[in-house]
């Protein structure tokens, strides 16, 4: 039975069944975390990270259940997290239909549960309830203690910004509703496509980005994947600066032959791993990366950026 | 030097031009010249008992230690145990033992056969010490046995044998994000430099995706140990495993990211040994099914 959604608030039940806890709850705060877990730190700093509740249950004859409650400054951030691994099998928690603001495409997936291991977005909230052991009673347990925490709790959208991003890119270029991430830094983003080992975007807690890989459809060969990056920063200014370093770390030397030099042309250039087009309007800057010929690269940043606009149009 | 000039990007990874963008001028590191090196060779063990983890994953500690005893023979080329730990360490040395600590850690039985059979070579108990930390401890090791779990990083592509030495640095954010690829760079320091005697890897149940926070879906019983005293050889093979594990479990290529691009720099920029597989003589030895070799 689900429970009606309201509160904002995660109770982590101090039992459930042959379950419980001791009666502390572990807070670590952001300056902390990384004596918790090491450089996965990281991944949470690099969203808008308030602080972490730790807990283990236990039982009579079977192994530990670890709860660790993930506090973000926005519902968007939890997504973020949900959306680096969109493996597992869904898991239903009652927590109600990603709803109809968000894209089509979208899983409709806020919980995923693989091999012991349950992550869950809800809210402003982003948790993992894992059994150290899987078992048919472990499962049983991690999906119920998740529908305990999870109850009550208000399911947001996913973010506005995935509005930007194309069903299709360009013909025969599909995308992979499995392989996309929103985030908010480099580190982030080369966890899933390395770019540099530098933050050569830009990119800061104030920005959100999105990258997203394109398969090829099967006319096209064996060709890779096209992959799109797009961020919205804080303001005109940000993008125009991280726009002219990415071109200078990534592509020095001369802009191509021909084009207009004007501060809002989509660049085309060809480099080792095929057609690289990146594209700015207003704060927006849309990149795409392994497209087969020029004109793909065009098309795709071009009809993103056309994306891009009509979403700040809406104010979204 | 401006902040453009000392990151690596996807391009100078497909170029192959890794030692190039590394061997920035302000890194005072002592360059190796790949193109004038001899050629190299390194041999590097896998041994696997299908037995070694039991029900729940538990360890059977009588098999892992045979494993490790078979290990040590091929790996020295000696006959017997005893004389294989005394081809790597002499009793008079200090030696430390550095396992991975904290998140997938080395599990704690190798750490103790380990102890155990160097003490039954003759080595005395008091000068076996765990060594993982800061300067401190390599500083007081005269060798040192390095003991870390197979397992991708999110940060560094894989976090295993280089990194394991990370906070013998005394810095340890100072090799984070661009700078991870100079992991390498701490095995030079003067502290640590030549004290590695022999790198064990635990591959009992590595992790191939999201390291170093577990995450069970891409954690699988390998049950192996991978051994050799080149730890770039090393890394490199256990490399090898992480890869073809990812592309199994996903069915098309699903390359490390970020690339493990400390790997190659080890070899090409800090010459701690050998990243190129055509300079590796891998061992097989025992359970061969999924053995990812």
């Amino acid at each position: 039975m689900c429970r009606a959604a309201g509160n904002v608030s995660a109770d982590l039940p101090k039992s459930f069944g042959i379950w419980s806890r001791s009666d502390e709850v572990r807070r670590i705060l952001p300056d902390k975390i990384f004596d918790y877990m090491d450089g996965a730190g990281e991944l949470y700093i690099g969203y808008r990270f308030k602080y972490l509740e730790v807990a283990e249950y236990s039982a009579p004859d079977e192994d530990q259940i670890l709860v660790e409650l993930y506090w973000m400054e926005s519902s968007d951030d939890a997504f973020g997290l949900l959306s680096g691994d969109w493996g597992g099998e869904p898991a239903d928690l009652c927590q109600g239909d990603i709803g109809s603001r968000s894209p089509a495409w979208l899983p409709n997936n806020r919980a995923l549960y693989g091999a012991g291991l349950l992550r869950i977005w809800s809210g402003d909230l982003y948790i993992r309830v894992m059994a150290y052991r899987e078992s048919a009673r472990s499962k049983e347990a991690v999906l119920k203690l998740g529908r305990l925490i999870v109850g009550g709790r208000s399911s947001p959208p996913a973010p506005a910004f995935l509005d930007a991003l194309p069903r299709d890119a360009a013909s025969g270029l599909n995308l992979r509703t499995d392989r996309f991430c929103y985030f908010r830094s480099h580190l982030v983003l080369n966890s899933t496509y390395f770019l540099s080992t530098g933050n050569i975007l830009d990119l800061d807690k104030s920005a959100e980005a999105l990258v997203a890989a394109y398969a090829p459809g099967s006319t096209q060969g064996n060709r890779g994947s096209v992959h799109l990056i797009l961020v919205r920063y804080a303001n005109e200014n940000a993008a125009k600066k991280a726009r002219a370093h990415f071109e200078k770390a990534y592509l020095p030397g001369k802009r191509n032959a021909g084009s207009k030099p004007s501060p809002d042309d989509i660049q085309i250039r060809q480099v080792e791993d095929g057609w690289l087009g990146n594209g700015r309007s207003g704060r927006m800057l849309a990149l795409v990366f392994g497209c087969s010929v020029r004109d793909e690269a065009a098309q795709v940043v071009g009809g993103a950026l056309k994306r891009l606009n009509l979403l700040e149009a809406k104010h979204e | 030097m401006s902040r453009h000039h000392t990151c690596l990007t996807r391009r100078d990874f497909m170029r192959g031009t890794l030692a190039t963008a590394v061997a920035a001028p302000s890194l005072a590191i002592e360059s190796v010249n790949a193109q004038a090196r001899p050629a190299r060779s390194s041999r590097v063990t896998v041994l696997r008992d299908k037995s070694a983890l039991g029900d729940g994953n538990r360890v059977d500690s009588a098999v892992l230690k045979r494993m490790l005893g078979e290990t040590l023979l091929k790996v020295t080329g000696e006959k017997a145990v005893k004389s294989a730990w005394l081809s790597l360490v002499k009793p008079e040395d200090i030696i430390g033992l550095v396992p991975t600590p904290h998140l997938n850690p080395t599990h704690q039985e190798l750490i103790d056969l380990v102890r155990e059979s160097l003490i039954e070579a003759g080595i005395p108990g008091d000068r076996i010490r765990l060594a993982q930390g800061g300067p401190e401890k390599p500083k007081a090791c005269t060798a040192l046995i390095a003991l870390p779990g197979l397992k991708a990083h999110w940060l560094t592509g894989i976090g295993t044998v280089l990194k394991n030495y990370i906070m013998y640095s005394g810095s340890p954010s100072s090799y984070h994000e661009k700078n991870s690829v100079k992991l390498g760079e701490i095995w030079n320091l003067p502290h640590v430099k030549g004290k590695t005697r022999l790198v064990l890897v635990d591959a009992l149940r590595p992790l191939c995706d999201k390291g170093p926070q577990p995450d069970p879906r891409y954690m699988w019983n390998y049950n192996g140990l991978i051994a050799g005293t080149d730890p770039v050889a090393v890394e490199t093979v256990g490399l090898g495993i992480i890869t073809r594990m990812r592309q199994n479990l996903r069915g098309e290529p699903w390359p490390l990211s970020p690339p493990p691009l400390c790997v190659a720099a080890a070899d090409e920029q800090f010459g701690l040994g050998t990243s190129r597989m055509a300079e590796i003589k891998v061992d097989p030895i025992g359970w061969t099914q999924d053995i990812l070799l």
